[in-house]
């Protein structure tokens, strides 16, 4: 009798636990909140058009600009929001090499650069978003992929590898916008996911 | 007609402009390497810096062609990250070489990446002058 009352109080408390991730998930989402992106109404569907969206979170940081400009050039501009503060303090770090190029950034730069991952990562940046993507990286040492992230992994898994790195058109999972179209928006939904030669991806 | 000569115009101009910018970042970066010491310039010693390769600690070698090609008018792939690169010749990439910060970036990187070192003033400014024949 005991022991079943306590793993009904287990089972309600994860239940409950469930219940608040879920929550915030949604209310992530009917916010248009998007790791910062612009909201849904300001997207184009909405009464207004296709007027411009205004930034928002990152997006409206003042040296977005400069992330864009120096990380960006090569790869995406990753949303700063998928890992947390020590994985980026890591990766400034180890510029030399960096996943086996030299990205090396002149002082100045570099310093402007670690301040705006800083304070718009994983934990430190407002909403919903940036609570989940910490809370699955939080009391791990500090990743430097956010492909290897469990947060990344719990998204990603059901997705075929013949569709990512067996795709001759996307190569490789950390190519964000071959199939998130305005992954540089901070916009990963996974309405918005057209895998090429495949179209979305339903789960 | 009176759109499409001024469409021709607008295009001259920005090609005259983006021709500037290059001769204008190159030659200020050559004047900088000379006040530290370096020059004269020959596009000779930086053709031959190009082909120079050493072992790197993966086990290969690498020099500029190993993701440049040995064709500065080709479009180059990173042998590591597989990234795709623009070509670097000026003749078919009119935005190469026009930005003096972008250069001084990327030399400092790639000499590093490739030679394991800076390249000196002297190694910079001929292979500027060999890369701005291309």
């Amino acid at each position: 009798m005991k022991n079943t009352l306590i793993a009904l109080l287990i089972a309600g408390g994860a239940g409950l636990f469930t219940l608040a991730l879920w929550a915030e998930d949604r209310e992530a989402e009917e916010s248009g909140e998007h790791l910062g992106g612009p909201s849904r109404a300001e997207t184009g569907s909405g009464p207004r058009g296709a007027a411009a969206a205004p930034a928002k979170g990152y997006l409206a940081d003042p040296a977005h600009a400069l992330y864009k400009r120096e990380c960006g050039s090569c790869h995406v501009a990753y949303p700063p929001t998928l890992l947390p503060a020590a994985s980026w303090e890591r990766m400034m770090a180890t510029l030399a090499n960096h996943f086996g190029d030299n990205a090396e950034l002149d002082v100045a730069t570099a310093r402007k650069i670690d301040d705006y991952l800083d304070r718009n990562s994983a934990g430190r940046a407002p909403g919903a978003y940036s609570k989940r993507t910490w809370r699955a990286t939080r009391g791990r040492p500090p990743l430097l992929r956010i492909t290897e992230t469990d947060y990344f992994r719990g998204q990603h898994h059901e997705i075929p590898a013949k569709m990512v790195t067996g795709n001759p058109d996307v190569k490789s999972f950390s190519r964000c916008e071959a199939c998130h179209r305005r992954a540089d928006r901070g916009v990963l939904n996974e309405h918005e996911v057209r895998i090429p030669d495949y179209g979305r991806f339903n789960d | 007609m009176r759109s499409s000569s001024l469409g021709v115009l607008v295009f001259l101009s920005l090609s005259a402009m983006t021709v500037t910018a290059r001769a204008n970042a190159v030659s200020d970066l050559l004047t900088q390497y000379q006040a530290a010491g370096a020059g004269p310039f020959a596009a000779k010693g930086g053709s031959e810096l190009w082909g120079q390769s050493r072992p790197a600690n993966d086990g290969k070698t690498r020099s500029c062609a190993s993701c440049h090609t040995a064709d500065l008018r080709a479009q180059g792939k990173h042998v590591v990250t597989g990234k795709a690169i623009d070509p670097l010749a000026p003749s078919v990439n009119p935005k190469g070489l026009t930005e003096g910060r972008q250069i001084e970036k990327w030399l400092g990187r790639n000499c590093k990446w490739t030679l394991g070192r800076d390249c000196t003033p002297q190694e910079k400014g001929d292979l500027l002058s060999f890369i701005r024949t291309q």
